[in-house]
């Protein structure tokens, strides 16, 4: 993969691309943030045409299910600006209560 | 067709359900904002604003801006807009005139009010009732927590951090939305009912991210426990609330990271104007740290005033090492950059809250600062191994062990207490946005609109140094411990609220 590609991908997502992982998972694609809203849609419709239906977009970055590989076509679009893995956390984990 | 952002929903609601010959009284207010952009000028200037002039100024120019307007709802007064055997009614009645907050209080009937709406010189108009309903509230809730003041039922965080002094001077947080984004809300909590956001659209009062729904209740008790310190009216006998006559938004939140930010949108495209989150994504947990920037980012440049808890790890940097200790989103820039900050870079929403006790001496846990961004698109505060200076966290201190604050059970099990203890930074957080939401209300009393850069600078400047804290920002204790009445009283000098 080229380098330009790979540093949109977090060291996270490196690894599991190094690793060779070809299972589905949860990807959160980062449109740059300089998109006009039109902008924003036609990326949103390219990355569906690629990836299949985005879950939802959020403040311009895009969940969708996909192979861990098709990172690397993800990557590759311009007005993609970083791409990551979902996480999850449970609650317990993510209260700051004492 | 009816911009959305020009009309409150109740009113919209009223709009459609309003016979003909229905008068509705309204406050109306324009699109010029001349207090604004003159305090936005003065700022710029070197030296000290003639007060005065800018006050005459500013009424000139909002009388002047009002004068299209009232033309046309002078002549609709003249015009009987309906009559009939009881009757006959006027089209609109001018009622009376502000030029503070640049608005026009009138009777109208409703198709004039659709032509009111149509117009671009008008910015919103909401429902005269929406006014003198907080009013009523302000002194529902005053007497109570001022009488409290004197008695040992007002919860010791709340006095610490002065926010009665304020409530002297009516200020409530009326008027203001803080949305909790946590566990959700038992908004049928005696102290929180009355307090709940109100919209039609969203009948329980918010919205539930992590199961999808409309119902965001409570089913762990942090949230209410936030939602509490924030703005608990103390109707079940403790007030533990900072801003007693603000709303609360409730927004439920967990599991995944993209239902924190969906709560998060909802709460800017709702308009909530301040965001207490008690909740953080610890580094373990591999955060997306550049999509958490991208987040607090967009609520920067919406205008959300946005307090967020820091994390308790500050004893264990083996687990959660420096500099990823401060938990994300509390690890993102805040919306001004302090003068003792050695990197000056990039800024988004989030003002991390450390915790400090009842003697103001920072709680062992608080999150230790340091943070670093120094990866992906966001390579703006390095810190390397300690070569560079990374972003000074947290920002400010509240109060947080040994709190108390709203007990969700309660109502829910009849045996259930109304209060409980509460600590941690989840509980410094809404001690912080409580400060925010008030100091909001300042700025909205005066005809202003809120904002985040000031309300930070205010609490920043003004905060109560911490044991062992040496400079007037630094890592571990932020800018010291916030107390709220001394910076309504720095802003009030700058003219930035009244």
């Amino acid at each position: 993969m080229k380098n330009e590609i790979l540093t949109k991908c977090s060291p996270r997502l490196q690894e599991v691309l190094r690793r060779g992982d070809t299972n589905q998972r949860e990807l959160q694609v980062m449109l740059r943030s300089d998109l006009t809203p039109e902008a924003q849609g036609a990326a949103v419709r390219e990355l569906a045409r690629v990836t299949g239906e985005p879950v939802e977009t959020t403040f311009g970055i895009v969940s969708v299910y996909a192979p861990v590989h098709d990172a690397a076509r993800i990557a590759a679009f311009d007005d993609v600006e970083w791409i990551d893995l979902a996480s999850e956390a449970s609650l317990e984990e993510l209260l700051d209560s004492e | 067709m009816i911009a959305e952002r020009t009309i409150d929903p109740a009113l919209l609601e009223k709009l459609t359900e309003s016979p003909e010959h229905e008068s509705i009284d309204i406050d109306i207010f324009l699109a010029d904002e001349p207090a604004q952009e003159e305090l936005a000028y003065a700022a710029l200037l070197d030296e000290e604003p003639d007060g005065e002039a800018i006050l005459d100024r500013i009424e000139t120019r909002a009388y002047a801006s009002q004068e299209g307007l009232v033309q046309m709802l002078r002549e609709m007064e003249s015009s009987v807009a309906f009559a009939d055997d009881a009757a006959a009614l006027p089209g609109a009645v001018v009622l009376e005139r502000f030029w503070s907050t640049n608005s026009i209080a009138a009777r109208v009937t409703p198709r004039v009010l659709r032509q009111i709406l149509e117009r671009s010189d008008v910015l919103a108009v909401q429902p005269a009732r929406y006014a003198s309903l907080e009013e009523l509230k302000d002194d529902e809730a005053a007497p109570k927590l001022i009488a409290a003041t004197d008695a040992p039922v007002l919860t010791w965080s709340v006095r610490k951090i002065n926010a009665p002094l304020l409530w002297a001077r009516g200020i409530t947080g009326n008027g203001i939305v803080a949305a909790v984004i946590d566990t959700g809300v038992n908004y049928d909590h005696d102290d929180l009912k009355a307090r709940m956001w109100i919209n039609p659209a969203f009948p329980r009062h918010g919205f539930d991210f992590a199961d999808d729904d409309d119902d965001p209740m409570d089913q762990d008790g942090h949230g209410t426990a936030c939602a509490g310190i924030v703005a608990g009216d103390g109707s079940a006998g403790r007030g533990t609330g900072v801003a007693p006559g603000a709303s609360i938004m409730a927004v439920r939140v967990g599991g995944a990271e993209r239902a924190f930010w969906r709560g998060m949108e909802f709460a800017m495209k709702q308009r909530a104007d301040v965001i207490s989150m008690s909740m953080t994504w610890k580094f373990p947990s591999s955060p997306n740290y550049p999509g958490w920037r991208r987040v607090c980012e967009s609520l920067f440049a919406g205008g959300i005033v946005h307090a967020n808890s820091i994390g308790n790890q500050g004893t264990d940097t083996t687990t959660y090492p420096i500099p990823f200790n401060i938990a994300t989103p509390g690890n993102c820039p805040p919306p001004r950059l302090h003068p003792a900050m050695p990197i000056h870079a990039g800024m988004s929403s989030a003002v991390g809250c450390g915790a400090t006790d009842s003697s103001d001496a920072l709680a062992p846990y608080s999150g230790r600062g340091p943070a670093e961004w120094n990866s992906g698109p966001y390579a703006d505060y390095p810190f390397g191994a300690g070569t560079h200076a990374g972003l000074i966290k947290p920002d400010v201190c509240a109060p947080g062990p040994g709190s108390e604050s709203c007990n969700w059970r309660y109502r829910i099990d009849a045996t259930a207490k109304p209060y409980r203890s509460f600590g941690g930074t989840s509980a410094a957080t809404p001690h912080v946005a409580g400060c925010m939401v008030l100091l909001a209300h300042a700025t909205r009393r005066s005809g202003l609109r809120p904002n985040p850069a000031r309300i930070l600078e205010a609490l920043e400047s003004t905060a109560v140094r911490i044991s062992g804290q040496t400079r007037l920002k630094e890592n571990h204790f932020g800018s010291g411990r916030v107390d709220v009445y001394a910076a309504y009283n720095f802003g009030v000098a700058r003219g930035w609220w009244l």
